[in-house]
């Protein structure tokens, strides 16, 4: 337990620091782009006195390291930015845009979860059968298909020619179907076959013939004794997919018209609105490190292998 | 392993010869299609806008696969960005693996304050979606092909690196190694004679597998207008030009979405391939 | 058949295995690992089977309990009667009435053979819960006895496997096969594993429990001192057949067949002068490519025309001995 909070508390620390590095890394990045982001928040019909008003009052004319701690003391005390395209804080933009993105991607990762562990599960433990064939045509098929085809190809079909759910943009429930489907898929499929070969590779250990051997059902031996051992990798893999959730909503936001944070990541791109761009990749970073530090430690917690000193 | 030993098996792998000989036809048919077909893949031709496919009916006179929104025949243009698509993902996964082996290896093999160094900036930029990071540096860098090239490089190595570094860990302390030490084999001999080869399998597969990665990534970059420059056609470009032509012209969209799935696929299924020929518990 | 059934168990018969055939099926390549096998044993018996890896001894044991692994192994003629009934007729659920319950086997490798996500109390106590019905507690107080019996601290009860050494993994393997007091045990080179050293412990906690629990046993190994010590009975497997079968005495002291002869003097002796050792040629037969004849011909000095090409069958010598030789050690003798 002591060594268990000990490693807790390495493993957080050292996701700090990698944060850290992220912020140098996107602020840089950021900075090197073309364009003088003063003359743009300014606007086209700013006269140069007024673009250089802005500089100044942006900090703009300051050298970058003291742009850069002014902007990580903001961070710290919650401030994201401000947003010259919107004419608002970021943390106001985003705090708009956030929920339906939790939404479209939470639904993707829940629905991905469940179908690829249930189906990997079926097809692992009955191998050669018509639902493992099943199994691994989607998984293969499924790992092989481009998002953005996936999501013009359910357009057509459920929307185009059956008109059973709606094409694009934000309602009810109907209008979460396609771009969910789409946002899980490739997670599903990779998952399905990672399940799959996972439960093969147990059901053929010794220690599950032995617990044949001592009499124990094949359907508890495979549900409470094998599964519980398949399911380590695919518990990383879980927290691996949480972090990438709102990395692989872009697309699929910009197809459907979501109107979520991938499609305002692009709106700014194109804006050039550094300022949320900014504060967008550093909320999918730290997406990304908190579902890598979740793998690792539910890693921890269900295999006693793992020694933590 | 012996050279013979691993074509044999090759030879016996149904997934490898599935995967490979598709793979052969797709880069042969799309890497001559500029000298046998029919059409410009680039110029718009109004006249025959959105021209429904007449599957060979004119054989390649006319537009088997149709025609997109400003008239370009689809097969033309499917081949042609094909062989752009398959061009960038070669190199960039050849640039990605070269990078990637040789980074892994070095920090594998010499340890210390350079490896510690590398690797956390590895961690920083593996916790930047590869997705997002690649949109950014597009953006900074303004979209060209040669920054395609770039970007999917830059942001490509990095899993290589640490398979790489991984596998010489594991072996650094292994008899063979410590054999060729005590014959007195210098340090760079052992690196690039010891070492190296033995990464060489999990690199192909890792670079199999890296395919379908990186043609997946341009197709998603083209799609928001940030990967190959319009009007070069690529599959990403084809794919997102049916973009707004779904519910009246479906064929735009659905040929280069085929196109990529089989190539993929093939990719694929030679990834699984060479990991069975090179799996040490393969008895043929 | 009830009568018959009767009869046998009134003869102390406990299992019989009758021309078993076995055969492994994998990517179109068949490897026959059981070839017309017959054995019996008695209640209360200890038998040694003992052969090369290979041999087919561990696909023997996995057939009597019907583990053969899904869509590679198969049956293909023969049968197994445990107290008088046929185990292939049984369903599944029967089977795992017996399994566990009747039937305990210890495995070859104490490291593969504990699942590593859950501790050896659990372990230990599954077949329990499941046979004898018991609540949780009573099955963990009786796990604890049972470790406590193959030497191991109740405390460490909570433990997963990854916290013992090999000789105690075994140990706890046997505690569970044990758990139910089965009538029989199987136990699969269960020292093979270990040190000498751990392997002689082992060895004296199979002993005192073979004497404590008047269980029959199956000792698969390929290490004949393992069936001095603990069996009175012994079987030579050689290529899916049985080659020899008798009481240890007599096989040692008189083989009969080539095969048990070489293995024999193929061991260095501690005591006494030095002498050659005579190793058997060759290595054990291909089971995608049995010969033809006796299977062992290709590597015996003494093959005749009829062992090339008539099958040997289990000849009687005396009462406690049969043999499957032609040319047999006793018969060479007498030329």
């Amino acid at each position: 337990m002591k060594n268990q909070r000990q490693h807790i508390r390495k493993r957080l620390l050292a996701s700090v620091f990698v944060l850290i590095g992220v912020t140098i890394v996107v602020f840089a990045l950021i900075r090197l782009g073309n364009g003088d982001p003063a003359a743009m928040m300014a606007g086209d019909l700013a006269t140069p006195e007024e673009i250089e008003d802005y500089r100044i009052r942006m900090g703009l004319d300051k050298p970058l390291i003291v742009q850069y701690f002014t902007y990580m003391a903001g961070l710290f005390k919650g401030d994201l930015g401000y947003s010259y395209v919107y004419s608002m804080p970021v943390r106001d933009v985003l705090a708009k845009r956030m929920p339906q993105t939790l939404m479209l991607s939470l639904t993707g990762f829940a629905w991905s979860t469940v179908f690829s562990i249930v189906f990997g599960i079926v097809a692992g433990t009955h191998q050669g059968s018509g639902v493992d064939f099943a199994a691994m045509f989607f998984a293969v098929l499924g790992q092989a298909m481009s998002t953005v085809w996936l999501g013009f190809l359910l357009i057509l079909i459920f929307g185009v020619k059956l008109h059973l759910l709606p094409i694009q943009g934000f309602g009810g429930i109907e209008h979460l179907i396609m771009p969910g489907l789409c946002c899980g898929f490739g997670q599903a499929a990779s998952q399905t076959r990672l399940m799959r070969s996972s439960m093969v590779d147990v059901i053929h250990e010794d220690y599950i013939t032995a617990t044949r051997a001592r009499g124990i059902s094949r359907k508890v031996t495979n549900m409470k004794y094998a599964l519980r051992n398949a399911m380590l990798p695919i518990v990383t893999n879980i927290g691996f997919a949480f972090g990438k959730l709102f990395a692989g909503s872009i697309v699929v936001e910009n197809i459907f018209n979501w109107p979520g944070m991938g499609n305002l990541m692009v709106q700014a791109i194109n804006s050039r609105d550094y300022q949320l761009v900014q504060s967008i990749l550093l909320i999918s970073s730290v997406m990304l490190v908190f579902g890598n530090l979740l793998a690792d430690l539910l890693y921890t917690v269900v295999d006693p292998r793992i020694s933590l000193n | 392993m012996k050279l013979s030993t691993v074509l044999r098996r090759m030879r016996k792998s149904k997934l490898f010869m599935i995967g490979f000989t598709l793979l052969v036809i797709i880069f042969l048919v799309c890497g001559t299609s500029h000298f046998w077909v029919a059409w410009d893949a680039e110029q718009a031709v109004l006249r025959s806008r959105l021209a429904p496919p007449d599957w060979f009916a004119n054989g390649l006179k006319g537009h088997p696969l149709g025609c997109d929104a400003l008239g370009r025949d689809i097969l033309t243009r499917l081949l042609e960005g094909g062989w752009v698509s398959l061009k960038i993902t070669v190199l960039v996964t050849v640039i990605s693996m070269i990078m990637g082996a040789f980074v892994g290896l070095v920090c594998g093999y010499y340890g210390g304050r350079v490896d510690m160094l590398v690797m956390r900036c590895c961690d920083i930029l593996q916790a930047i979606p590869q997705l997002m990071l690649a949109i950014c540096v597009v953006a900074v860098m303004g979209t060209s092909m040669f920054n395609l090239f770039f970007t999917l490089s830059v942001t490509g190595w990095i899993g290589t690196a640490r398979l790489v570094r991984a596998t010489v860990l594991g072996m650094k302390n292994k008899e063979f190694i410590s054999a060729s030490r005590v014959l007195g084999a210098t340090g760079k001999r052992v690196l690039w004679k010891e070492l190296f080869p033995n990464t060489l399998t999990p690199l192909l597969i890792s670079a199999s597998g890296h395919f379908g990665g990186t043609i997946l990534l341009e197709t998603s970059l083209s799609y928001l207008g940030m990967g190959v420059p319009v009007p070069t056609p690529s599959w990403g470009n084809l794919i997102s030009d049916g973009r707004d032509y779904i519910t009246s012209a479906p064929w735009v969209v659905i040929a280069p979405g085929i196109a990529l799935m089989i190539t993929i696929l093939a990719f694929n299924f030679m990834g699984d391939g060479i990991r069975d020929v090179f799996d040490p518990k393969n008895t043929n | 058949m009830n009568e018959k059934t009767r009869n046998e168990h009134d003869n102390g018969e406990l299992l019989r295995i009758e021309d078993l055939y076995v055969e492994y099926v994998s990517g179109g390549a068949v490897s026959k690992a059981v070839n017309g096998l017959n054995l019996t044993l008695s209640r209360g018996e200890a038998l040694g089977l003992v052969g090369e890896s290979g041999a087919g001894k561990t696909t023997t044991a996995l057939s009597i309990l019907q583990l053969l692994p899904d869509h590679v192994g198969y049956i293909r003629k023969g049968d197994i009667l445990f107290h008088g009934e046929s185990m292939l007729k049984k369903k599944e659920k029967e089977l795992d009435e017996i399994r566990g319950k009747k039937i305990g086997m210890v495995f070859a490798n104490p490291l593969t053979s504990l699942n590593p996500v859950f501790t050896v109390g659990h372990q230990i106590a599954m077949g329990l819960k499941k046979h004898h019905k018991l609540t949780d507690k009573q099955a963990e107080e009786e796990a604890a006895k049972l470790l406590e019996m193959v030497g191991i601290a109740r405390y460490r009860l909570n433990d997963y496997p990854h916290q013992f050494s090999g000789g105690m993994r075994q140990r706890v393997g046997i505690a569970a096969a044990l758990s139910c007091n089965p009538e029989l045990l199987i136990a699969d080179e269960p020292t093979t594993a270990l040190d000498v050293t751990i392997q002689a412990q082992i060895l004296e906690i199979m002993k005192d429990l073979e004497q404590k629990y008047n269980m029959a046993l199956i000792m698969i190994t390929h290490n004949l001192g393992i069936v001095a010590e603990l069996c009175q009975k012994v079987a030579i497997m050689y290529a899916g057949e049985i080659v020899e079968y008798g009481t240890v005495q007599e096989v040692f002291e008189h083989p009969a067949h080539w095969y048990t002869y070489g293995m024999l003097h193929a061991i260095p002796k501690l005591t006494g002068p030095r002498e050659p050792l005579e190793p058997i040629p060759g290595t054990v037969a291909n089971s995608q490519m049995l010969p033809g004849g006796c299977k062992f011909h290709t590597r015996c000095r003494h093959c005749t025309v009829q062992c090339e090409k008539e099958i040997p069958k289990l000849m009687k010598i005396n009462d406690d001995h049969y043999a499957a030789c032609f040319s047999g050690v006793g018969v060479k003798k007498e030329d």
